[in-house]
């Protein structure tokens, strides 16, 4: 952890908004609209980002060099209309492993204080 | 869905947040206005399909306090781009005047010959003197004036024929006896 915090800098710990914004474009290129609705079925509806936040997020993580713009073509399940996509680059693929390995090192802190019973859970993927 | 076939209430409902927009700064809304209008329509076409007007009531609920966080914030980021694009100005403006008093105010002893000094000699001329380069050696004799042109005359008041060695790096000009 001290490692990435010193490979990273201040980029750690990230917000929830840009931290769950890098789960989902792990998966691939997304446009707005997706990662919306992605972030949403991720947390469960816990956390709905509206347009505002979304795009805030997106402005800071392409200036810090997470995420890039791909190209502008629209998504046949929606309409014809041209969608902005956005996709991981390798900074950002390390910088959310790095998230990650913080979280998980809270956790497993969590569990040795007996705040948490048993290993970490693994959320499903919704995959087969 | 294709925008042209939306309910009348979801295309009302994009046009007002259009407007709500204009409270962002300026060039983040040219930016991102757009892709988040176009987000904000997706959003209701999906709340209003599904909840219908109370959905999209509560869609407005959140995209108010969403539109206003991030102004707030975009508005606060710019004032401190503003302030630190000042405070960079303002260095740059004090070194700019600084070190133009700091030139004007220099004793002339301490660069008194022109950036690209020029020596002719007077006199008795010394045709190889004039004009001269870098670091080069001239015979002068005594009583040969040598001019620094636009400023002052040297004299050369060794006895005899003498060499010197003519030196610049640019700025200032020495005379020195050679071997």
């Amino acid at each position: 952890m001290n490692h990435a915090r010193a490979e990273f800098g201040d980029m750690l710990p990230l917000t929830p908004a840009v931290f769950q914004i890098l789960l989902v474009l792990a998966g691939g290129e997304r446009h707005g609209y997706a990662i919306m609705k992605e972030v949403e079925a991720n947390t469960g509806g816990q956390m709905q980002l509206g347009p505002g936040t979304l795009y805030r997020s997106i402005k800071r993580m392409l200036a810090d060099g997470l995420i890039e713009e791909s190209d502008e073509r629209p998504d046949p399940a929606l309409d014809d209309e041209r969608r902005r996509y956005y996709r991981l680059t390798a900074l950002g693929r390390r910088v959310g492993t790095a998230e990650a390995e913080r979280l998980a090192g809270l956790v497993r802190l969590a569990q040795a204080k007996r705040l948490l019973h048993g290993p970490a859970p693994i959320p499903s993927t919704g995959g087969v | 869905m294709p925008s042209s076939e939306l309910p009348r209430i979801v295309t009302i409902s994009t046009h007002i947040y259009n407007c709500v927009l204009w409270i962002c700064p300026r060039r983040y809304r040219r930016e991102y206005g757009a892709l988040m209008a176009q987000a904000f329509r997706d959003l209701c076409s999906n709340a209003y399909g599904q909840n219908g007007a109370r959905g999209l009531g509560r869609l407005w609920i959140r995209a108010l306090l969403d539109v206003g966080a991030t102004a707030a914030g975009e508005h606060m980021a710019s004032l401190k781009a503003g302030r630190a694009l000042q405070m960079a100005g303002a260095a740059l403006l004090a070194v700019l005047v600084g070190g133009t008093a700091l030139l004007v105010s220099r004793p002339p002893e301490t660069n008194p010959f022109p950036a690209t000094p020029q020596v002719e000699a007077r006199g008795q001329q010394t045709p190889s003197l004039a004009p001269y380069d870098a670091s080069s050696t001239h015979t002068l004799t005594t009583g040969e004036r040598v001019q620094i042109i636009g400023n002052r005359w040297i004299e050369v008041e060794q006895k005899g024929a003498a060499r010197f060695e003519v030196q610049t790096d640019g700025r200032f000009v020495s005379l020195r006896l050679g071997g």
